[in-house]
């Protein structure tokens, strides 16, 4: 009979990322192969032309964001290479290598804001939230559920008193990681919903300091900056530096993350 | 006689030598009654040995009197006989300011350790002069007071106006009239303080030309000595102190008779005369200054006062990211040339200003005009047209008495990208340990996905979330109530005997209609006891018909029944091993028996069990 559980849970498991399978798998493979070739021969502007392409059409990956930011990043096209790599470290954020080539991207750009330096315990935080992206952090609080719902289920038909004392501990063990969990998860999700990021991709932005073209200029930033977007009016976004100053810029100036 | 004379002058010596002459400290005046506009002295004499430890000395305050002088110091010393004697004046010279009788204080000095005072000294200042000047006999010299002089020369101040704004320029002219003749060079005691003005000195001839101009019903020369560009810079009422200065007078000698200022003609060549040096001192100026009207004060002005014109020029129009542009600006025109700041000029955000350099060429003469140049060193940071906005400039025209508004015109740049050679933007970073790095070789990964939307937000996740979670509640459930029927087997067995039963006597059907004799009859009995087994719940091991019927009896179950099980059960086990020829009848017979009988059983043992709970 237990056989028979498990065997229900894997295939949910299984439907579940077989729904994210997309149909035009092997097109896309080619399309992918094609690019990465002419970034190989160092054909950089045709190559970012068809990754762009393919995240114009609705696709994502690491990989594809990767290969597109450092494809711009070759162009010389910083505030571009800047949002892929930016785009790419949300879906894989423990990445090396999008990192380090984030890190070369942002010593090009013009401006450098000075953040706060971070008390330890809020980096470790970050390291630990930055561990999975957020359907990483769903599958992790899902597995947990399921060893929690397992667990139970060991402890309630099985009539074997020292495996039910394993399932037991097992069951109480993830229960604290699947709150853990569940808070990463939580955490990720809202910073995912509510906190936009943009980049700025024009070479020079002047900041007004109200969304109307005739109000004063509030600060001057270039392209490649990380900015929070806090709100929206009309064909402008209410930006916030790292160091506080708040501005408003017109939406075609950045890309949102 | 001799000796005796020795002896009495060595007496005298001794005693003088022994004699310690008394420190005194006394004041002293020419003449107790002065007229008011005499001249007298007054001394404090301090006398003593040793006039060297004087210290500290302190004069007495002369408030009703002028001091003309003093205090003069002069020191007096004689040596008797070896003995000294010393001291030590102060004197001045006072003239009163009124009649009346004062009073002159004490004055104090501090000598070896002890103060010294003088007694006050009374002193009466009556009207005119107490002097003889009547008995010429004594004194070949005439004498003239200040007065006299004063009558004849003095020094007039005078301003263009009296009233002025803030900012406006007031001429003050300065001119003396005389009617004497100047001996030699005038010399300037005190220069006029223009507190609260930017004076600007108006450019005069360096040799006083003098014209004749009547005042007081008088003739007198007058020549122009000073003349000077007042503006004001604060409001309210503002005075010029007095210019003093020093002028040599030349005086005739006084003839016999008749006034000495008859001969005002006469050469002085041939006359004998003697040199006055006389104080003149001009009257003090008063000028309001008012403020400037609040009405309509443009946002650009600075306090620039007159009339003026703005010019302005731009060396480029096209320039290079990061290459200096210079604006000139010229204003000229007359009024406070040198007050004027230069303007702001408000750059859009991309440029960087620095100070401007200034300069201006101030015209001195009749009035003060002139030209200040500013030159603004302007650096753009940010390539593409740009556009510098009009420069400003305001002042207050005091003809039309409003302020006016000067503006260049817009500048419109363009300002092309910086060559590429100079990259500023990695050169101004501090920690660029990555400048030698290059960026990592892309990942060979083909896979792509449709961009998902949030897992979290989708039903298909809440499903493969709720239905392991059903799933488990189901099986628990379904688990705890075959628990609960498992603690209790034998009424597992019991409620299920009945069903058995009736499978076996179906099977027993089937084989009645196979006319299978022996599987029939062994069916029909493993029914019967099979039956019995489970609802009396004797094991298999125990079982035997007797015991069967006697537990039937202890529950109850009507004797017609056991007797016919007990018949049944004998027949099943005859014919089974005894089959007969024609036994479809039998086996008929048999068949609705036994499942009589199980239905008897069944009814009253329910019964019983009904009643017992």
């Amino acid at each position: 009979m237990y056989k028979k559980i498990n065997l229900i849970f894997f295939i949910i498991i299984f439907l579940i990322a077989g729904s994210y399978k997309n149909a035009f798998a092997l097109d896309t493979k080619s399309i992918m192969q094609k690019a990465n070739d002419l970034y190989q021969k160092n054909n950089f502007s045709e190559a970012a032309e068809i990754y762009q392409k393919l995240v114009d059409d609705g696709y994502e990956s690491t990989a594809l964001y990767y290969n597109l930011g450092n494809s711009y990043y070759r162009l010389n096209k910083i505030g571009y290479a800047i949002l892929n790599y930016e785009r790419a470290l949300r879906l894989s954020p423990g990445d090396d290598d999008i990192q380090h080539n984030l890190a070369l991207a942002n010593t090009k750009t013009i401006d450098k804001i000075d953040s706060l330096p971070k008390f330890f315990i809020f980096q470790w935080w970050e390291s630990l939230l930055a561990m999975f992206n957020l359907t990483g952090w769903t599958y992790a609080a899902y597995i947990f559920y399921l060893l929690i719902l397992i667990s139970f289920g060991i402890y309630f038909l099985v009539k074997r008193p020292q495996l039910q004392r394993y399932a037991f501990f097992s069951g109480i063990l993830s229960f604290v990681v699947l709150l853990v969990t569940a808070t990463l998860l939580i955490v990720k999700l809202n910073r995912e919903v509510n906190i936009k990021n943009g980049v700025i991709i024009e070479p020079t932005v002047i900041a007004k300091v109200s969304p109307d073209n005739d109000s004063n200029d509030a600060f001057v930033i270039h392209e490649g900056l990380k900015v929070r977007l806090e709100d929206n009016v009309g064909n402008w976004y209410k930006i916030r530096l790292q160091d506080g100053k708040i501005g408003w810029t017109n939406k075609q100036d950045l890309k949102v993350i | 006689m001799i000796i005796n004379k020795i002896k009495i002058f060595l007496l005298l010596f001794l005693l003088y030598g022994s004699i310690i002459l008394p420190q005194s400290f006394t004041a002293s005046i020419d003449n107790n009654k002065v007229g008011i506009n005499d001249r007298f002295q007054v001394s404090f004499t301090f006398t003593g040995t040793d006039i060297n430890g004087v210290k500290n000395y302190s004069s007495p305050p002369f408030q009703h009197f002028l001091v003309l002088s003093g205090p003069n110091q002069s020191t007096n010393m004689e040596i008797i006989n070896s003995t000294v004697s010393a001291s030590r004046t102060f004197s001045y010279y006072l003239q009163a300011k009124a009649t009346g009788k004062f009073n002159i204080e004490s004055a104090s000095i501090e000598y070896d350790g002890k103060t010294y005072k003088t007694n006050p000294i009374s002193i009466e200042v009556v009207a005119g002069s107490t002097r003889p000047n009547n008995n010429g006999s004594s004194s070949q010299q005439p004498v003239i007071t200040q007065k006299d002089i004063g009558d004849n020369l003095f020094v007039k101040a005078t301003a263009d106006k009296q009233r002025v704004y803030l900012g406006e320029p007031v001429t003050v002219t300065y001119k003396l009239y005389t009617r004497l003749n100047i001996a030699s060079q005038m010399s300037v005691n005190k220069l006029p303080q223009y507190n609260g003005f930017w004076a600007e000195e108006l450019t005069t001839p360096n040799n006083i030309t003098f014209s004749t101009e009547v005042a007081n019903g008088k003739q007198y020369r007058v020549g122009i000595l000073k003349k000077v560009c007042l503006f004001p810079s604060q409001t309210g009422e503002l005075s010029v102190t007095p210019f003093e200065l020093n002028v040599p007078v030349q005086i005739q000698n006084r003839k016999r008779s008749g006034n000495i200022f008859d001969d005002f003609f006469n050469d002085p060549f041939f006359d004998m005369g003697r040199t006055v040096n006389y104080d003149a001192k001009s009257n003090t100026l008063k000028v309001k200054v008012i403020p400037l009207p609040d009405k309509n004060v443009p946002d650009s002005f600075n306090g620039a006062v007159g009339s003026f014109t703005l010019n302005s020029s731009i060396d480029k129009t096209t320039v290079k990211a990061n290459d200096p542009i210079s604006i000139k600006l010229n204003i000229s025109g007359t009024g406070n040339i040198k007050l004027i700041d230069a303007p702001e000029i408000k750059l859009p955000t991309g440029f960087d200003k620095y100070e401007p350099k200034v300069s201006e060429q101030v015209n001195r003469t009749g009035n003060i005009s002139g030209t200040k140049k500013i030159e603004y060193l302007v650096i753009p940071r940010i390539s593409g047209k740009r556009e510098i906005p009009p420069i400003k400039f305001s002042y207050f025209d005091l003809n039309k008495n409003s302020y006016v508004t000067l503006e260049t015109k817009p500048f419109d740049l363009n300002v092309e990208r910086m060559s590429e050679s100079s990259n500023f933007a990695s050169n101004s970073k501090e920690d660029v340990k990555l400048l030698g790095d290059d960026i990592r070789y892309i990942k060979t990964s083909t896979n792509v996905e449709k961009q998902g939307g949030i897992l979290v937000y989708k039903v298909g996740f809440w499903v493969a979330a709720g239905f392991p979670l059903l799933l488990l509640a189901g099986l628990v459930t379904f688990k705890k109530r075959n628990d609960k029927l498992l603690s209790n087997a034998q009424l597992l067995k019991y409620q299920k005997a009945q069903k058995i039963a009736r499978n076996r006597l179906k099977v027993a059907k089937n084989l009645l209609q196979e006319k299978n004799q022996t599987a029939f009859y062994s069916e029909i009995s493993l029914a019967l006891y099979g039956y019995l087994e489970d609802k009396l719940d004797i094991p298999k091991s125990e079982f035997s018909l007797e015991e069967a019927v006697s537990r039937l009896k202890q529950s109850n179950v009507n004797d017609s029944v056991i007797d016919d099980l007990k018949q049944t059960a004998e027949k099943c086990e005859y014919i089974r091993f005894a089959p007969q020829k024609d036994g479809l009848a039998a086996m008929n017979e048999i068949y609705n028996q036994s499942a009589n009988i199980i239905i008897e059983i069944e009814k009253s043992i329910s019964t019983m069990r009904k009643s017992l709970v």
